[in-house]
């Protein structure tokens, strides 16, 4: 039988964490405030991750701890003692760089040990090293083709994950000391200062070797576009790996619920065969790239050696997607706030009030507070930071005020959009107690009963009210699929016990649900 | 006791050093590490054959594609002269041992190549404390040199409690002078056209590429034409006192030095 893979996303934070559960991960990574390798992100103490592991087992979603930076001598005791902690609480995995870290904990925890990239796994070798420290998945390096992959997979060894949205190292994960070496900062460490995002020179010995000259100048050379595998994830699938992981846990919530939901969508509509324009369409793209994107995305080396398109030529940092042009030089607005009037030729109709703007060279831009279409011209009013006028500049949607709108829903307070189906069965008969009998499609069964038996009644219960009764499960994060009732047709029992059974079902089952690895 | 080893990053920088040095350099030194290809050059062999020091051969610093494959066609070839070899990455011990399965038999020449060949593990397998080189030792290796991020007083440190080790004996090895990769690439910086070549640009190996930044700070490039990628040096060397290291150090250690083109 062909297998799909689990959708891993990132969480930097608590409400990170609520909208990639709610949006369909079937796992978040999530880091401690130490020992992981994005040490500026908010974390998670042990409180919030207690409540989180509750929250996302509940909901059948998996919980890994990043434990993936080197650590000292003077640190091993205390990452430990974390990770025993961590362990207690439930969580399902340990995503580990350190081999040092990997032998104390290995026959010790109850979740699994996961090897990070860092570990610089690029052939089946280095599964068949990792398998007897205890790893049972191994995150492959991001430099690998699908072929690679494809050939990694098929050897067996363990289970596989690879990236397949969001940030690329020019270097292989785990062997880059260039930001400890220019600022102190190791991205071993979990503090990468991210030198590669920087301006280079590129000095030749011999330059009449050199027939591109724009090659020598001053740019961001070693910066690679975010990947984006959306466009080709059937080919990702067919690999046989595992774990499909986005990249992102210094992102914002919004950014990981519509990267989670796209590519989630994208999986189910692989595996119900839907068709190529179905599983990724020029929107998924266009909100991808507005969510964040630096010039466009690249494949990375999935399809391919990576060319030197994938490298962003002026802005290594977010820059959206292509609006439109500038048409005359702008116009500052009086006031004591920073607002410019621009004519402007837009390329879609793709802008709206509230969205952000930058343009080409340099950080000029703003947000849009009006928008007035002037036949095949339009004026906006931008507050921000005018440019230099030339002709037929360029410049970008970097933010999209209604995007971010919509999907902030997903992690607002009582949301529930990803219900766990659950299936239940009354059984109501004249003097006996009335039994309630609640299933998930994990094979989780609890049983609720009546403190007394049903009363007779000649009109017996009335069925469909008390199926709508069963199913009221607004609020929780159950929805009821069948609801199956089971009667004599002359026993009574009052609504407000139903409500009770389905109640204590309810949190019986979740008490379940959430202990569970 | 202190060692002192040279880490050569290309057969030429080795050459030019016996031909200044007059071969003198190695009478200090208790081990080379030079890259593989240079135990298939017949001058670096004949070069070699009467060194009294030990004998390297690093292994492909990305151990896949056409470079995994050349290593693999050399091997034998190069255990003709080679004491050891530097694993660079955590694949590269089961990757000898698949080697060997496939080209040895029991008592055949590549088995019995192995069985008096060391190996060496590179500052690319992060060790970054005691745990981790006691793993190493026991997975059997002789050396292994510590990642060169921790101060040198934390190397120093963390070699005196590797010496004290009760799962087993393994040399440790400081970094104290030269350039150390500061990123190892599947991207090719040196070339200038929108298709890479295949090594056929010719730019590869250490040819004098380097990139700068604002700062003035210059990292020199080497390119791996096998397979396109490139290797970042760091643009300062490391410059760790060896009477420092020998004042604070207990037990043994060896301290290298890796030589790019010249040494100080």
């Amino acid at each position: 039988m062909k297998k799909f893979p689990e959708i891993l996303s990132p969480a930097g934070g608590v409400n990170s964490f609520k909208a990639a559960a709610q949006a369909g991960a079937d796992a978040v990574y999530i880091g401690l405030p130490k020992y992981n390798a994005r040490i500026s992100a908010d974390n998670f103490t042990f409180e919030t991750l207690a409540e989180c592991v509750f929250y996302a087992h509940i909901r059948g979603v998996k919980v890994y701890i990043t434990l993936n930076t080197l650590i000292s001598d003077s640190e091993i005791d205390d990452a430990v003692e974390m990770a025993l902690r961590a362990d207690a609480l439930g969580v399902d995995a340990f995503i580990v760089q350190d081999i040092g870290i990997a032998k104390r904990l290995y026959g010790k925890i109850k979740a699994q040990l996961h090897a990070s990239t860092q570990l610089t796994v690029y052939n089946i070798d280095g599964l068949k090293f990792l398998k007897q420290l205890g790893f049972t998945r191994a995150v492959l390096a991001r430099e690998l083709s699908l072929e690679e992959i494809a050939e990694i997979c098929n050897a067996n060894i363990m289970e596989t994950e690879v990236f397949c949205h969001g940030a690329l190292c020019i270097s292989y994960s785990g062997q880059c000391m260039m930001s400890r070496f220019l600022t102190g900062r190791s991205g071993n460490r979990g503090t990468c200062s991210q030198p590669c995002r920087l301006n280079y020179n590129l000095n030749v010995p011999d330059s009449s070797k050199i027939d591109n000259r724009k090659n020598l100048r001053f740019s961001p050379r070693m910066s690679p576009a975010d990947l984006c595998s959306l466009s080709y994830i059937e080919k990702l699938i067919e690999t046989g790996v595992d774990s499909l992981k986005i990249e992102g846990r210094l992102k914002s919530p919004e950014y990981t619920a519509i990267v989670t939901e796209k590519y989630k969508n994208a999986v189910t509509a692989v595996a119900n065969s839907k068709n190529s324009y179905e599983i990724c369409t020029d929107k998924d793209m266009a909100e991808l790239g507005v969510i964040f994107s630096r010039g466009g995305f690249t494949s990375g080396h999935q399809l391919g050696k990576m060319s030197l398109d994938s490298i962003t030529e002026n802005k290594p940092g977010h820059q959206g997607i292509l609006a439109g042009k500038l048409l005359a030089p702008t116009q500052k607005v009086k006031g004591p706030v920073s607002i410019f009037k621009a004519e402007v030729s837009l390329f879609s109709d793709c802008l709206s009030q509230g969205d952000g703007i930058t343009f080409e060279g340099g950080d000029f831009g703003g947000v849009i507070n009006v928008i007035i279409p002037k036949g095949n011209k339009t004026e906006i009013t931008v507050a921000g930071k005018a440019p230099n006028y030339k002709e037929g500049l360029r410049f970008y949607k970097n933010y999209d005020a209604q995007l971010m709108k919509n999907y902030s829903k997903y992690y607002a307070p009582d949301t529930e959009l990803r219900k766990v189906p659950v299936s239940g069965t009354l059984q109501v008969f004249c003097g006996q107690k009335c039994i309630f009998t609640l299933c998930d499609n994990d094979g989780n069964k609890v049983t609720t009963e009546s403190d007394i038996p049903c009363d007779f009644s000649d009109k017996g219960i009335d069925i469909e009210n008390v199926k709508k009764k069963l199913s009221e499960l607004g609020g929780t994060p159950y929805n009821m699929i069948s609801a199956e009732i089971q009667t004599d047709g002359k026993s009574f029992v009052p609504f407000s016990v139903i409500k009770s059974l389905r109640r204590n079902a309810v949190q019986n089952l979740s008490d379940i649900r959430k202990g569970r690895r | 006791m202190i060692y002192k080893s040279f880490y050569f990053y290309s057969i030429e920088t080795f050459k030019s050093m016996c031909v200044s040095k007059n071969n003198t350099f190695l009478e200090e030194a208790m081990r080379i590490y030079l890259p593989y290809n240079a135990f298939t050059t017949s001058d670096i062999t004949r070069l070699i054959a009467d060194m009294p020091c030990e004998k390297v051969a690093v292994l492909p610093y990305i151990n896949k594609g056409n470079a995994r494959t050349d290593f693999a066609n050399k091997f034998d070839a190069v255990c003709e002269t080679a004491d050891g070899f530097l694993i660079e990455n955590i694949g590269d011990l089961p990757f000898l041992d698949g080697i060997l399965t496939a080209t040895g038999t029991p008592g055949g020449k590549a088995a019995g190549n192995k069985s008096d060949k060391f190996l060496c593990g590179d500052y690319s397998l992060n060790v970054f404390n005691a745990e981790s080189a006691a793993f190493w030792a026991a997975s059997g290796l002789n050396s292994i040199t510590f990642s060169p991020e921790p101060e040198a007083a934390e190397q120093i440190r963390l070699a005196n409690a590797v010496c004290k080790l009760p799962d087993g004996t393994i040399l440790p090895e400081i970094i104290v002078g030269g350039k150390v990769i500061v990123m190892r690439s599947e991207h090719c910086f040196i070339t200038d056209d929108p298709k890479y070549h295949c090594g056929k640009c010719g730019k590869n190996g250490t040819a004098g590429y380097t990139i700068t930044d604002n700062a003035g700070n210059e990292f020199p490039l080497i390119g791996l034409p096998l397979d396109c990628q490139n290797l970042v040096l760091s643009a300062k060397n490391i410059e760790i006192d060896e009477e420092y290291v020998k004042k604070h150090i207990s037990g043994d250690c060896i301290l290298r030095y890796n030589i790019l083109n010249d040494y100080r």
